[in-house]
């Protein structure tokens, strides 16, 4: 995989680069560029992996009843994929479009820390082979869920310890990541970018990376802890020795909320960057977005506890909660009614970055609204555990995160291969992704309300229509992305038209003033920013 | 402020200050990371609290201190 | 402020096995008790239709028409509710939904309208504003507003819900891998709640039932129009006892009591599920509560006493190996089958074989020990809670079947061992 992309960008290689060849130069490249790739190409296998995970699922749950993998091997898939496509796919590819972007996005020649760059990216790939090989373990994968409650995680075999392990190293390179983004961001900007004249992407990034120096140590701490109760005799969760199993859950709440800003953060800047170009007018409310996020940031730490409405709380702790929840409803409105006052009265066209923006906007729009329904929280304890919850999370974050880095892809793959991506596919791409991912999850908003419990194997009879539409959708969703390595393919290969330095006759970032595609050194001389 | 002839940056500067800057995080996480543990394994809400608060402190501390000598 | 009503067990004992999660409770109820009283008490009175604003009723008649718990495959809204709080609940989210449909088409019509006529390819000039803080002020402060009627509500139906005082009845339920147990604390006795759709129809060898996945052996019953208290734990793992249409949905926490309460107006059968991943059968312990009048509750829970009077096995009964086997077979069906598998040769790699097993085909003390404890960090939980002629039974059945063939155990071994703990 890794060798399509090397004949290419090398050919760009300035003179005065005396790097290894092969393989060996993707394992010792330290240049921001190369390392973008490999984050972007390593997050698309695994968006492959987790992928195949969830078409096992959506199988095994086309029809009542049990045929093709049993209870536990089920609950495994459930477990890896989400964890796969959290920790493998999404969180690896927004850092993948900063190794790329920030650095020309700010004028910066590289990111601070090249080398450490390179580690950050290189820990990922062996903690993606525990993950993969705790399913050749005796007692299988990790089957407790993403979220790995205890007691029944400590009740697993082999397989969970290797998924701690998986997760400190990605919460390791996590953390280095995000200690190179900020000191990047903060250090190294051209002469005249202050920082609110940083382009929207550099800014949630920003704050991003604050946020998972926060969470991912809270992470790391709490897997720790189930590690001490799984093998050194502590009690940190285990009531029969003075432990408190709910604790863990707001342990890991107070890092799993801020995680999902944290996989939607980076897309509002991607897409806070497309509106703008194709609907050829600036953003409108800059300040307001950049505040927008930071208020969603720090919002984020104090509402985890909505993800516990059912553990048992008093009834202050679920008031604190639900208020706490719903407010976060404003700033995202406002970045909502932001992206529409800048298309409106604008001059626009819909190429397919735009066409996924727009596609965002709608979708997560919808996710949010049922993230509010959510919030409610006497509507939660009816919807806690059931499909309502799977069809929120996934608008939020496969029609909202993963479409924005579509969209940023398409956006972007001029800059990155010098050749314009055929518009054609990406159409097509973006219209059966639209159509089936709702066909896939909408009705999943149904089979919550009528009843039916999530990281379930088999189900009641009246839940059987709607489960075999999404079984439906859900191939249709996974093909689709099919289309999407055929047009990525013809862009590293060159096959299409050359681009121009800017393709786009809205986009003014700095990256769009160097030639495409983007030499292997940009910047080495600071612009000026006006 | 802004020079109006691009310079190269000093590359002695930006790496001490680089630095700084990764060090100051690097610092937080690892406070967080062993301060969850210090506070639960011995149980007192207050070391938790205690904990952060002091993160935080300390980061405000960091961050005003470098404004000031600029 | 967030644990304030974990109560912990008073008085608990802990179970000798090490790292056993097994935690007993000596009167749960008593000690619950008096942490109500940071609750908010007065709500009983009003709590009927609290939430019953205009839009709600508007929207509660569209969708309430539709059929609750039928068979039919396709459903589109939240269950019929039957008791106050999931009336308040279905009215809420009616409600909600209303609201946001209304935001959605006023937003999306903007959106719509702009892509349509902001087009380049119709000739639009873009402008170039951007930015305009009465607006930003503006689109704030409306969604603030909006959600204040939204919490308004809610926090009435929280408070309502949380309310479990002055309960009619109370009945403690205990999640255990894989099945439900209800225990009429005031009346003194109890039972387990199985799955009881056969094998062949998750399996596919048979045409599958009405109820499918959703029936047990022994429901709970409860008496309609009384207040009833659940008080909730687990045994091994985190279980959620849920039942849609009460609008109850509590976690059952291995170490700790939680309380809920419903009050059924309609007598009837009504089904839920276990809510919170437990393992491999998390999708097979169906809750089945079913609501009988006021007269044949109380018809039943006499008939109950009586049979925990006629029941009590008496261990020091001789019982023969034909009998003994008998009853392990439901015993080993009901408990053991669902992870040892009723062929006894478990799952690879997952659970241990019992057919050939060493232990079983071993020394009678091991495997009794084993099953009265469990096995730290394994699912193998203790089974301390079956009578000792149960388990003598069902540890016979083992040592009789598939390709065993190692002898008795008789229930006073059984008590023997449990008292020398």
């Amino acid at each position: 995989m890794s060798s399509i992309p090397h004949d290419h960008v090398a050919g760009h290689d300035h003179g005065h680069d005396h790097h290894p060849t092969g393989i060996m130069r993707w394992v010792t490249t330290t240049n921001h560029k190369d390392i973008g790739t490999l984050y972007l190409l390593f997050a698309l296998m695994m968006f492959f992996v987790g992928g195949v995970m969830a078409l096992t699922i959506r199988t095994e749950l086309f029809q009542p009843g049990l045929q093709v993998v049993h209870p536990e091997f089920f609950n495994s898939l459930t477990t890896l994929h989400g964890l796969i496509m959290i920790f493998g796919a999404i969180m690896p590819a927004a850092v993948g479009f900063a190794n790329w972007q920030i650095p020309m996005m700010i004028g910066a020649p590289d990111m601070a820390f090249a080398r450490m760059n390179n580690w950050s990216f290189w820990l990922l790939p062996p903690a993606a082979l525990m993950l993969i090989g705790s399913f050749f373990v005796p007692g299988g994968a990790a089957a407790g869920g993403w979220t790995l409650y205890p007691p029944l995680s400590v009740q697993a075999g082999m397989g969970l310890d290797l998924t701690i392990f998986a997760v400190h190293i990605m919460g390791a390179s996590s953390i280095m990541g995000s200690i190179n983004i900020i000191t990047t961001i903060l250090n190294m900007r051209a002469p005249g970018m202050t920082l609110m004249k940083m382009p929207l992407f550099v800014w949630t990034w920003l704050i991003t990376a604050y946020l998972l120096i926060a969470v991912m140590p809270v992470l790391a701490g709490s897997v720790t802890m189930l590690l001490t109760d799984r093998h050194f005799g502590t009690s940190f969760f285990n009531a029969a020795g003075g432990g408190d199993p709910v604790m863990f859950q707001h342990i890991f709440w107070f890092f799993g909320h801020p995680e999902v800003y944290i996989m939607i953060l980076p897309s509002f800047g991607i897409i806070s960057e497309i509106i703008p170009t194709f609907a050829r007018k600036p953003l409108f409310g800059y300040a307001s977005m950049v505040y927008a996020v930071a208020s969603i940031a720090i919002l984020s730490f104090i509402v985890w506890a909505h993800h516990m409405f059912t553990v048992g709380m008093p009834a202050a702790g679920l008031l604190f909660f639900m208020y706490a929840t719903m407010l976060i409803a404003i700033p995202t409105g406002v970045k909502v009614f932001n992206w529409l006052a800048t298309m409106w009265r604008g001059s626009m066209t819909f190429e397919t970055p735009m066409l996924f923006a727009i596609g965002f906007i709608f979708l997560f729009t919808m996710g949010g609204f049922t993230g509010l329904v959510l919030a409610i929280t006497p509507v939660d304890i009816q919807l806690q555990d059931t499909y309502y919850v799977v069809a929120h999370f996934h608008y939020v974050l496969v029609a909202g995160s993963l479409f924005a880095f579509f969209g940023g892809a398409y956006y972007w793959l001029p800059k990155w291969t010098g050749t314009m991506y055929s518009e054609t596919l990406g159409k097509w791409h973006f219209w059966m992704s639209m159509i089936f991912f709702n066909i896939t999850f909408f009705p999943m908003h149904f089979l919550g309300l009528a009843g039916m419990p999530r990281r379930i194997p088999d189900y009641a009879q009246q839940f059987a229509d709607w489960n075999m539409m999404a079984t439906v959708g859900a191939f249709g969703f996974g093909l689709s992305q099919l289309i999407f390595v055929v047009a990525l393919i013809k862009c590293i290969k060159g096959a299409g038209t050359k681009a121009p330095a800017k393709p786009w006759e809205g986009a003014d970032t700095l990256e769009w003033t160097l030639p495409s595609p983007a030499p292997y050194h940009t910047f080495e001389t600071p612009p000026v920013v006006r | 402020m802004t020079p109006d002839v691009p310079v190269k940056p000093d590359p002695a500067r930006l790496r001490t200050a680089n630095l700084r800057t990764a060090l100051v995080f690097a610092s937080i996480a690892v406070v967080f990371f062993a301060g969850i543990l210090a506070a639960k394994f011995m149980g007192e809400p207050t070391t938790g609290i205690g904990v952060i608060g002091g993160a935080v402190l300390l980061f405000l501390v960091f961050a005003i201190g470098r404004n000031l000598r600029k | 402020m967030v644990h304030r009503d974990e109560c912990r067990a008073g008085g608990r004992t802990r179970i000798a096995a090490a790292g056993s999660e097994t935690v007993e409770f000596v009167d749960a109820v008593g000690y619950t008790r008096n942490v109500e009283d940071s609750m908010v008490r007065k709500q009983n009175n009003s709590q009927t239709r609290l939430s019953r604003t205009g839009g709600a009723a508007v929207a509660g008649g569209v969708f309430g028409g539709m059929p609750g718990m039928a068979s039919a495959a396709m459903e589109w809204n939240l269950q019929t509710p039957v008791t106050p709080i999931a009336q308040q609940m279905f009215d809420l989210h009616s409600y909600i939904f209303w609201i946001c449909v209304v935001i959605f088409i006023a937003v999306f019509g903007v959106m719509f309208y702009s892509i349509f006529r902001h087009r380049k390819s119709v000739g639009h000039k873009a402008a170039q504003f951007h930015e305009n803080t009465t607006v930003e002020i503006v689109w704030t402060v409306i969604p603030l507003l909006i959600l204040l009627f939204m919490a308004w509500p809610a926090t009435k139906t929280i408070l309502a819900m949380k309310d479990t005082t002055a309960p009619g009845l109370t009945v403690k339920v205990t999640g255990y891998q894989w099945k439900w147990g209800y225990d009429y604390l005031q009346d003194g006795f109890g039972f387990y709640s199985n799955l009881s759709t056969p094998l062949a129809q998750i399996e596919g060898r048979e045409a599958k039932g009405d109820n499918y996945l959703l029936e047990v052996d022994r429901p709970m019953v409860v008496p309609v129009d009384t207040k009833v208290r659940v008080i909730i734990t687990a045994n091994d793992v985190i279980h959620a006892w849920w039942v849609p249409a009460f609008g109850v949905k509590q976690d059952a926490i291995p170490g700790f009591v939680r309380d809920s309460w419903f009050k059924a107006e309609k007598v009837g059968t009504y089904r839920g599920q276990c809510a919170e991943l437990c393992g491999k059968e998390h999708g097979f312990m169906p809750v089945v509560v079913e609501v009988k009048s006021k007269d044949d509750y109380a018809k039943w829970a006499t008939e109950q006493k009586q049979k925990v009077a006629a029941v009590a096995d008496d261990p020091s009964k001789p019982w023969t190996e034909a009998e003994l086997v008998a009853k392990g077979a439901t015993v080993y069906a009901a408990n053991c089958a669902a992870c040892h598998q009723p062929t006894g040769k478990g799952v690879p790699n997952a659970f241990p074989a019992l057919d050939g097993s060493k232990l079983v085909n071993g020394p009678v003390d091991a495997q009794i020990a084993l099953v009265l404890n469990g096995k730290a960090g394994t699912a193998m939980a203790s089974w301390k809670q079956l009578s000792d002629a149960e388990l003598a039974a069902v540890i016979t059945y083992t040592r009789n079947s598939w390709g065993n063939k190692s002898g008795d155990v008789m229930p006073a071994a059984v008590k023997a061992a449990r008292a020398g703990k």
